[in-house]
């Protein structure tokens, strides 16, 4: 079966083909300087009142002297930095990461395009887990571990629970799994509103924590978020080569050499368990796991080895973006994060649904 | 067991004939419903085994079941000796590549990336980027394997699943109609590139719906019906009319030019026509092509009729040779000598019912005219076709015209065609 090379216009139509594919060392470069900045940006910008141009030098006193420095800036202003604002930033990045990663994870393990935590009802899920940590104070003992712990298990239980309702015969199709997702992920905020309409005393908290923001950053909530999110993302790198083939089916991966079922499986829990530990400090932030892979694999392909790096730069850049709009647009007041990806990516996905083709 | 102890050239595997597959007993039950067996099949390494038969005869189960894709419900498969289920799926992927029916891919790969999956579990990533520049040629996909898969057309993605699978470099090759959605020029170049990869000693079975390609290319055919194996064998010993009919219902003529046979399936001119039970013995008066028609009708009902006497050189000749019809024969150019009327003669005493087709007289043919008349006097159930009428077809100065009109004041029935002809016949078959 051979035949001579292509003709010269097809070669052109196959140069024209690859050049919408960018480079990825480029696409890299230019997303970690990008994400660089705009880190110095979110630090120096925000609703103290505090000039730019003092938080600028407060901020290199940091880097250079640590908090013991002093300089032309108010002597609160490294301590504001530190713990307020970079909490913020750094949760914010993470929390990006995390969504953005597990989001291209759902959609290699649902070979769907717009598979995402929170149109799966595994945010939901994790919501419920937290409302419950949060509403029932017998649990309180285990700390700041309590609501991650029971978001975690929210998620699992929601992913496993949409994909069992999903999957008809063996085979899990598009539309049978987003029905599902959004029908669990209904069921699961009824409960959680009736749980909220019930005990009138959390109420406030628990509103707060839902409508999605990054408000109540604190270090303590990284320590526990950026492990399971460093961790998740190794494993998902781990298994990149397996997602890729994924896309083609599971029975089509299994002919290629791995164990299908037990690597989707895997991959759920682990894209769930990334998620719960974004959705415990976070509250409900949508479809940034939607947007984030989709532009990536336009830039630099659907490849998983390539396109979990930039997804998860891209996702801690976009979040970071979003939030430090949220806490500056309506300054001093704040606009939950959540509403600003919802406003922006529930669009997208209307434009995703309808040129599907190819994504 | 290493790839390469498998992969020997074809002259050795049929020294010992090794087996690459042995199912004993093998039975498929899908949603409690039984798909597939009891049925037991061996492939020897190396061989070339089509898998033919009806939709839902089982073809595509079990080929799944081949690649370990879908578990027996009883009995066994085994791979090289050992059972299929003990392999893992890395392994599996080694020592079998599948080429499957349906595959869809909704993400923008580019071919070269996609030919490139077959390498997971091949383990050698030195040899990654020549087994996919290999596979990539050998489909015809070299050129375009910068293209994004999402924008190919339904031939060059199938193209592209082989190349997929041509890279793992796997001893065993399975395929579930891989000409599916192919132009011809590309169905013959997926099983000449087959036909190469059993030469290099690949042992290939493919599921195909075409009978003429699996009778062009495979060495071996296994016939399902019904979810069990109707036959297996030799192709040319597979390839009878009877099996096929029996199997697919559809009566086909085999022509045996040459080391491959060639099927054409035949159509009756009354379709709803009810085929006979093969008992009646009808005998075709012929020459000159005047009775090929008549002859291709006989047998679409399930006629063996034995046709005479025909010169060598006659198209009527061609056309009872071609359906293996029983001829009494004769030298081109004379008479018709003495030792074959005589065969006549004998051979239409036995018949039920003696056909006279619209045959040109001449002096040297009229003796089978002259034995019909004979048959028609004693009794003998004679079918005479008239159109067109005779005096335009006696060369014979009259005397054909004589006989003929002998020949209907005996009691030969007169029709005017083709079709009456044989609904004549079977009537007469019928009221035997």
């Amino acid at each position: 079966m051979t035949r001579p090379a292509g003709s010269s216009l097809e070669a052109e139509a196959m140069v024209a083909k690859e050049s919408r594919r960018s480079d990825y060392r480029l696409v890299m470069v230019v997303l970690v300087v990008v994400l660089a900045g705009a880190v110095v940006l979110a630090t120096v910008v925000g609703a103290t009142g505090m000039p730019v141009g003092e938080a600028v030098r407060a901020l290199a006193g940091l880097v250079r002297h640590g908090t013991g420095a002093t300089g032309r800036y108010p002597t609160w202003a490294p301590r504001l930095l530190l713990d307020l604002r970079l909490p913020r930033i750094v949760l914010a990045l993470v929390v990006g990461a995390a969504l953005s990663t597990a989001g291209a994870s759902f959609q290699g393990i649902f070979r769907n395009p717009l598979a995402e935590p929170y149109l799966l009802g595994v945010s939901a899920g994790a919501a419920l887990g937290a409302t419950v940590a949060i509403i029932w104070r017998p649990l309180a003992s285990l700390g700041i571990y309590t609501l991650p712990l029971l978001a975690f298990v929210g998620a699992i239980l929601a992913a496993f629970l949409v994909y069992r309702v999903a999957t008809i015969r063996g085979q899990t199709g598009t539309a049978a799994l987003l029905l599902s997702g959004v029908a669990v992920g209904s069921t699961l905020t009824a409960i959680l509103s009736f749980m909220m309409v019930a005990t009138e005393r959390d109420l406030h908290t628990v509103v707060v924590w839902l409508m999605g923001g990054l408000t109540t950053a604190t270090w303590a909530k990284i320590y526990i978020t950026l492990p399971v999110t460093v961790a998740g993302f190794v494993y998902m790198m781990l298994m990149s080569r397996r997602m890729n083939l994924l896309l083609m089916g599971e029975e089509r991966a299994r002919e290629l050499g791995i164990d299908s079922r037990r690597t989707r499986r895997n991959l759920m829990v682990v894209a769930s368990v990334t998620t719960a530990a974004a959705v415990a400090f976070s509250g409900l932030i949508g479809f940034i796991g939607l947007m984030v892979p989709h532009m990536m694999r336009l830039l630099v392909g659907p490849d998983y080895r390539r396109l979990l790096p930039a997804t998860a730069l891209f996702g801690a850049l976009l979040l970071l973006a979003a939030d430090t709009v949220a806490r500056t647009a309506m300054a001093p007041s704040e606009i939950p994060v959540g509403i600003i990806t919802a406003a922006t990516g529930g669009p997208f996905f209307l434009y995703l649904l309808r040129t599907r083709k190819g994504v | 067991m290493s790839p390469d102890a498998l992969h020997r050239p074809s002259a050795d595997v049929r020294a010992d004939r090794a087996a690459a597959y042995d199912v004993r007993g093998l039975e498929v039950r899908l949603g409690g419903r039984a798909v597939l067996g009891p049925l037991d099949l061996r492939v020897s390494r190396g061989a070339f085994v089509g898998i033919l038969g009806p939709n839902g005869s089982g073809k595509t189960t079990l080929l799944r079941a081949l690649t370990g894709g879908v578990r027996a419900s009883a009995g066994e498969i085994l791979l090289e000796t050992l059972p299929i289920g003990g392999y893992r799926a890395a392994e599996l992927a080694r020592l079998i590549g599948v080429v499957p029916q349906q595959f869809t891919l909704d993400f923008s790969f580019s071919v070269e990336e996609m030919v490139a999956m077959g390498r997971y579990a091949q383990g050698a990533p030195a040899a990654d980027n020549e087994a996919v520049a290999e596979a990539l040629e050998a489909t015809g996909m070299a050129g375009l394997s910068a293209r994004m898969v999402t924008e190919l057309s339904g031939g060059e993605r199938q193209r592209t699943l082989i190349a997929q699978t041509l890279s793992q470099q796997t001893p065993i090759l399975l395929l579930d109609e891989p000409l599916n959605n192919l132009d011809l020029n590309h169905q013959l170049e997926v099983m000449q590139l087959l036909k190469t990869l059993h030469a290099a000693g690949k042992t290939i079975v493919v599921v195909l719906h075409d009978l003429n390609m699996a009778a062009q290319y495979c060495e071996e055919l296994v016939l399902l019906e019904q979810g069990r194996v109707a036959a297996q064998g030799e192709t040319t010993a597979i390839l009878d009319p009877r099996l096929i009919l029996e199997v697919f219902k559809v009566r086909v003529a085999v022509h045996r030019q040459g080391r491959r046979p060639y099927l054409t399936p035949l159509w009756s001119g009354v379709p709803e026509a009810v085929p006979s039970d093969g008992q009646t013995h009808v005998h075709v008066i012929a020459g000159g092509g005047a009775a090929s028609d008549l002859l291709e009708e006989l047998v679409a009902r399930g006629y063996a009729p034995t046709v005479g006497i025909l010169s060598v050189f006659d198209t009527d000749y061609t056309t009872a040779q071609r359906y293996e019809l029983e001829v009494i024969s004769a030298p081109p150019f004379e008479p018709f000598p003495p030792g074959s009327v005589r065969e006549f003669d004998s051979l239409a005493r036995e018949a039920n019912v003696i056909v006279v087709a619209p045959v040109f007289f001449a002096p040297g043919n009229l003796s089978p005219l002259r034995t019909a008349v004979e048959a028609a006097r004693a009794g003998k159930k004679v079918i005479y076709v008239g159109q067109p009428p005779i005096q335009e077809r006696d060369l014979a100065g009259g005397e054909a015209t004589m006989l003929v009109g002998e020949l209907l004041a005996s009691g030969a029935l007169e029709v005017s065609g083709t079709l009456e002809a044989v609904e004549a016949a079977s009537a007469a078959g019928a009221s035997i």
